[in-house]
């Protein structure tokens, strides 16, 4: 037992070390950052590019990279990013954090190639020393660990209590307003809280690279892991992060000792403990502060929530029926008639292959767009759709339209799951559940091997109803363009109807909305449903095109990216949902023609950015360039013309 | 972390010299206008009150005044300088401070650390240790309690706190919004006693107040403000039977229209069967 | 389609009945108590007047009258109906509509679509899985538009009909949140410091309006303000409150001028010169 505790506190050590990186910006900025393992893993693989690749001196490489280069890349996030979202709602800054998660990893494999290797050495360099402690096995590496935790919590315990930044930053945290009054600049002491913040994610990451390998999905590990900490300590303070950390890992480890070792069922549980705990966390901690006598929280309403949304674009009047048709005509005009005339086989199947994912995206425009809740399990609601649909179509061998539609019903049960589950939480905390039953279903479900099946997945054939045969490359566009313009028109009636105006009620003002009659958690419920009932039929619909239903195509590192690419286009619309569909299918493509290999991860970096543009301007990549337009066109004619003014102080009203 | 060493001027003002003076000054918040073209004078070691009913937007002036919140028109002068729209941390610095409602302390930090950051960005380094003497010698409970978390000392000993974390930061000019609020009549007077040291030591003071009478006994200048605007200014004394007069009412101009004629349209059924 | 919400006839209410009542409230917030066994209770067709210094539980009692505020003592009642511990929804059904010190209303909404949206909740005639398959257009049912547009022309809001709540000024998004609140058939009218941002004249012509709404559909008003002279022009029953507790009731002249008022406001017994 002593041996699975050490080793849990090894690794526990490492997910405290980041929780506590990861509370500390939350406190002193309030932005939750979705990209901290990100930042771990760019230091990790900046410190493998030194000392192995470069063959530097390891402790330099060490101190260069997580003492140096962290820091001063968290003063930079702070400038260009998070400097600018202290006004902004806590789904501005979900968007830009996961924008940074997509971005990030993509810009360093950009940066230093991708480089598949499994012997990652530590600091500890390559065979270290074995040790025997108490009955345990430790290598070098895990020493280390454990000692640069020992490190960090005295010397951040020894900071905060007794360094004029730590009393600046206890400060900050306790009322960044008082801190103004005082002639302290709370922007200042964000930027070192963000230096330190990154350097601990640094460490964190240098001292994981030998403990796994070196590629993102295990970052996402180390990140889940954190959140999992941070939630536990509900966000409080930096050693009950800490703590929380060292829980973690622990109980990671101990849960090993009683999985049977070739129980097939159980399999998936051991890897999936940071997100089966996170999700447990979250369900009994994670209820939104309810004071004595505050009602919101109960009826599904976050008490705090913000007016600017991320889902604003413009704030727009709906326009008129008939001035909305022109688009759809256009729209329908090029997809029906001019792409399947004028685009060869290839292509015709490229723009396929965006009907369909643009078909799960507009899953995004009712949860998100209409309902305003971040969910990050959309690719996983896709994924049960596919893998759903690949047994009944195929498997079970019954046609394919009920197949769907039933495959579509199972995504559906499972939305509403999570949503009774996440209905009184706050909308960070909805997105973390969001994340972690996402992350949950890919390891516990996607890997049954009925439906993995040896990482080959289960064929789907596209179906003949009568005498169409859909295998044909024409005919099999035409059915998914059929197929996105029925769930397009589902939810174009439902932005229209009484209950869309429920919706937008629900949006701009919860509270108000609840004195009116409307019950925020019914339509949040019903708005998950609709939501995963279409993101499993686009499942369905990527299965065909792929041939072949396979779980892995369907992962939440990919969900989060394909929300980047949404949420930069607009969650609101649903052109905006056609348009990102087409260019995740479309724009990948043309990079890789026409450039090389090493730039095969731009897409996604560029993905990433969209994402962290929209959030610093919130009413949308078009409002801005339109903006842009306007200010050349001003400048061009002469005119010095003053926009009417909001005052920019304008951040606190007076209370009565 | 380093400051600017310009942030840390202190203007050198006259005993005669006017500190702080306030021109046409509004404030609105998006649509509603809560200050409309408030101005006054505040010269050194006097005191102005500023009192009005509720929602007249004595506090939004307050907040404009020190930085917390941009005026929309209007300007501010210190010692001369414009400060107009400035930080509320710089114009902290250069020693204008504000005592808000809610007392403007950190409530989840002791009161030790709450003193030393006062100290560390209105003092320099060497006068540090004077200046903490000096306060805690004016306020002795702070200092028998000075490891106490600060949201777990009592109203009053919270409000002692907030005018030592102004005196210990050697403020010019300071705001105090509402200082008796939540207080016992005993404790309105002790905090009454340290504002009139404050004022005898050189501190030009804005007060602002809802209870008149004690505002008016304290201050050397007297202003109302209602719906934002400056309906009454002068010298206590000659302003005081207006100020309480329009106070409350002016109750004989209340014409009931409890009985206006049925001006809707005939024919307006909300009440279906 | 019939009304769900039974509409207050005035003309057979009993003197003694009352359209809501609540008694012993008490609530506190962490340490803090913000009301202590408080009793208020609104007569039928009338505008009752809650006045107070800062901080007194003014908002915090509107929010246990609209089921916003769960207290922690005390009973709640509205149209004889013990709605104690209900969420705002059950509040609304019973015929409760209140405003808010913000006005924010519903940005992306447009004026006209407030209103309707109020009628149909009110109506309770559409249905999520209708509207998903496109039978939710129009107008829900044969009175909603007669009633609407005549509601915005009452108030003199024909003009802002398409218009969005941050295109227009304050005092008529004021306007447009007491059009929706009568769209929803109130028997109590709960305003939540509706002059706070509007001049003299604004404030008046605003008691007008309320005052005909009042006489012609007979709900009554709790009003929560701040500016005395409107409270006295328009109610006829004032309650006042001061640290969580009602330190008076009744006529409201008398009111402000008794002892305890003056002292709460003033700060001594001062007699209010003539």
């Amino acid at each position: 037992m002593s041996a699975y505790i050490i080793s849990g506190l090894v690794l526990g050590s490492i997910y405290a070390i980041a929780a506590t990186g990861l509370v500390l910006t939350y406190k002193s900025s309030r932005v939750f950052n979705f990209g901290h393992g990100a930042i771990a893993f760019l230091i990790a693989r900046m410190y493998y590019q030194f000392a192995q690749v470069w063959h530097w001196n390891s402790w330099l490489s060490a101190i260069l990279t997580i003492f140096v280069f962290a820091p001063a890349f968290g003063v930079f996030l702070w400038g260009f990013l998070f400097r600018h979202l202290t006004n902004s709602s806590q789904i501005v800054r979900l968007v830009a954090t996961i924008g940074l998660f997509v971005a990030i990893p993509a810009i360093a494999e950009l940066i230093f190639g991708y480089d598949p290797t499994l012997n990652t050495l530590g600091l500890a360099g390559a065979n270290p020393p074995v040790y025997h402690v108490f009955g345990v096995t430790l290598n070098l590496d895990q020493v280390f660990v454990l000692g640069f935790a020992g490190v960090v919590a005295l010397a951040l315990g020894a900071m905060m209590r007794f360094t004029t930044f730590g009393l600046l930053i206890r400060a900050v945290v306790d009322s960044p307003t008082v801190s103004r009054l005082v002639g302290t600049d709370p922007q200042r002491v964000s930027m070192g809280a963000w230096a330190l913040g990154a350097t601990l994610a640094g460490l964190a990451g240098v001292l994981l690279t030998p403990l796994v390998t070196l590629d993102v999905d295990s970052f996402n590990v180390l990140l889940v892991a954190s959140f999992a900490a941070v939630v536990l300590a509900r966000m409080e303070n930096l050693p009950l992060a800490f703590v929380g950390g060292l829980v973690v890992g622990v109980i990671q480890q101990i849960v090993t000792k009683f999985v049977p070792a070739d129980s097939v069922a159980l399999k998936g549980i051991v890897p999936s403990m940071p997100f089966i705990l996170l999700v447990i966390f979250l369900f009994f901690w994670g209820s939104a502060r309810e004071t004595v006598g505050s009602r919101a929280a109960a009826m599904g309403v976050n008490p705090d929530a913000e007016k600017e949304d991320i889902t604003t674009t413009t704030v727009r009047r709906q326009r008129s029926f008939l001035r909305s048709l022109t688009p759809i005509a256009v729209w329908g005009v090029i997809l029906a008639v001019a792409v399947p005339l004028y685009m060869n086989s290839f292509w015709l199947g490229l723009f396929s292959e965006g009907l369909a994912t643009a078909t799960i995206f507009l899953s995004f425009t009712v949860i998100s767009g209409q309902a305003g809740v971040i969910s990050l399990g959309q690719s996983a609601l896709a994924g049960v759709g596919a893998i759903a649909v690949g047994q009944f179509a195929t498997a079970f061998g019954w046609p394919m339209l009920p197949s769907v539609i039933l495959a579509g019903g199972c995504a559906a049960v499972l939305g509403v799951l999570v949503a009774v589950i996440s209905v009184r939480l706050g909308d960070l905390y909805v997105a973390l559940t969001t994340l972690g039953m996402g992350l949950l279903l890919e390891n516990m479900v996607y890997t049954i091997g009925r439906f993995d099946n040896f990482s080959i997945g289960v064929s789907v054939t596209p179906p003949k109803l009568g005498p169409i045969d859909f295998s044909g490359k024409n005919t099999f566009y035409f059915l998914l363009l059929g197929v996105f313009c029925v769930l397009a028109l589902v939810v174009w009636n439902l932005k229209r109807s009484s209950t869309g105006l429920e919706l937008a009620a629900m949006r701009s003002d919860p509270v108000r909305a609840t004195t009116l009659g409307i019950r925020p958690w019914r339509l949040k419920i019903f708005a998950f449903g609709l939501a995963a009932f279409i993101a499993g039929v686009g499942g369905c619909m990527l299965a065909m095109y792929q041939f072949r239903a396979l779980p892995e195509n369907f992962a939440t590192t990919i969900g989060l990216v394909w929300f980047a690419v949404v949420a930069t286009l607009g969650l609101r619309s649903i052109a905006a949902a056609l348009v990102a569909g087409l260019t995740f299918a479309v724009f990948p493509q043309i990079i890789s023609d026409h450039l090389s290999q090493t730039f095969q991860t731009l897409p996604t970096a560029l993905f990433g950015l969209g994402a962290i543009a929209v959030a610093r301007h919130p009413d949308g990549v078009v409002a801005m360039h339109v903006q842009q337009y306007k200010w050349v066109k001003r400048k061009l004619s002469g005119l010095r013309h003053r926009a009417p003014s909001v005052p920019d102080g304008v951040t606190e009203a007076p209370a009565a | 972390m380093q400051r600017n060493a310009a942030d840390d001027r202190r203007p050198q003002g006259g005993q005669t010299d006017t500190l702080l003076e306030v021109r046409g000054l509004s404030v609105a918040y998006g649509a509603a206008p809560a200050v409309t073209r408030v101005s006054f004078e505040l010269p050194a070691g006097k005191a102005v009150v500023v009192l009005g009913p509720n929602g007249a937007g004595k506090s939004s002036l307050a907040r404009a005044i020190t930085g917390l919140v941009k005026p929309t028109e209007g300007s501010v002068l210190f010692c001369g300088e414009d400060v107009t729209g400035m930080a509320a941390h710089k114009l902290a610095r250069r020693g204008i401070s504000l005592v808000p409602e809610d007392r403007g302390i950190f409530r989840g930090l002791s009161v030790m650390d709450n003193l030393r950051m006062a100290l560390r960005n209105g003092v320099a380094r060497n006068r540090r240790e004077a200046s903490l003497d000096k306060v805690l010698t004016l306020f002795p409970v702070l200092g028998s309690r000075r490891r106490q978390i600060a949201g777990t000392l009592s109203g009053g000993e919270q409000q002692m706190l907030a005018l030592a974390r102004v005196m210990a930061g050697e403020a010019r000019v300071l705001v105090v919004d509402e200082p008796s609020l939540g207080l016992a009549p005993q404790l309105v007077d002790r905090v009454y006693e340290a504002l009139s040291a404050l004022r005898a030591s050189g501190l030009s003071l804005l007060l602002i107040e809802q209870f008149v009478e004690r505002a008016l006994d304290f201050g050397d200048d007297a202003c109302l403000l209602s719906h934002g605007r400056v309906e009454l200014h002068g010298p206590p004394s000659e302003v005081r039977d207006d100020i309480l007069k329009s106070y409350l009412g002016r109750a004989e101009e209340a014409g009931a229209t409890a009985s206006a004629p049925d001006g809707l349209p005939a024919g307006v059924n909300l009440q279906t069967a | 389609m019939t009304a769900t919400v039974p509409v207050p006839d005035t003309a057979s209410q009993d003197a003694a009945e009352v359209v809501a009542q609540a008694s012993g409230i008490s609530v506190s917030f962490g340490g803090v108590r913000a009301l202590i066994d408080v009793d208020i209770s609104i007569p039928p067709s009338a505008i009752v007047g809650l006045v107070g210094p800062n901080g007194a539980g003014k908002t915090t009692l509107l929010g246990v009258m609209s089921g916003l505020t769960r207290p922690s003592a005390g009973r709640v009642a509205v149209g004889g109906a013990d709605l104690t511990g209900g969420n705002p929804q059950k509040f609304a059904a019973r015929g409760v509509a209140r405003t808010f010190q913000h006005a924010g209303l519903f940005g992306e909404v447009t004026v006209r679509d407030h209103l309707v949206l109020a009628h149909r909740l009110v109506h309770r005639n559409h249905h999520i899985l209708t509207d998903i398959l496109g039978l939710g257009y129009g107008p829900r049912s044969s009175d909603e538009n007669q009633t609407v547009d005549e509601v915005m022309h009452t108030l003199g809001l024909d003009d802002c009909a398409r218009r969005l709540p941050n295109e227009i000024p304050l005092g008529t998004r004021r306007l447009v949140e007491v059009a929706q609140a009568l769209l929803c058939q109130p028997r109590l009218l709960l305003l939540d410091e509706p002059s706070a941002g509007l001049d003299t004249a604004e404030t008046q012509a605003f008691n007008k309006v309320l005052q005909q709404a009042r006489q012609r559909y007979g709900f009554s008003v709790l009003l929560v303000e701040h500016d005395l002279d409107f409270v006295l022009a328009a109610s006829s029953l004032l309650y006042v409150l001061d640290f969580g507790h009602i330190i008076g009731v009744g006529a409201p002249r008398e009111v402000l001028n008794s002892a305890d008022v003056r002292r709460a406001y003033l700060g001594s017994s001062a007699a209010v010169p003539a």
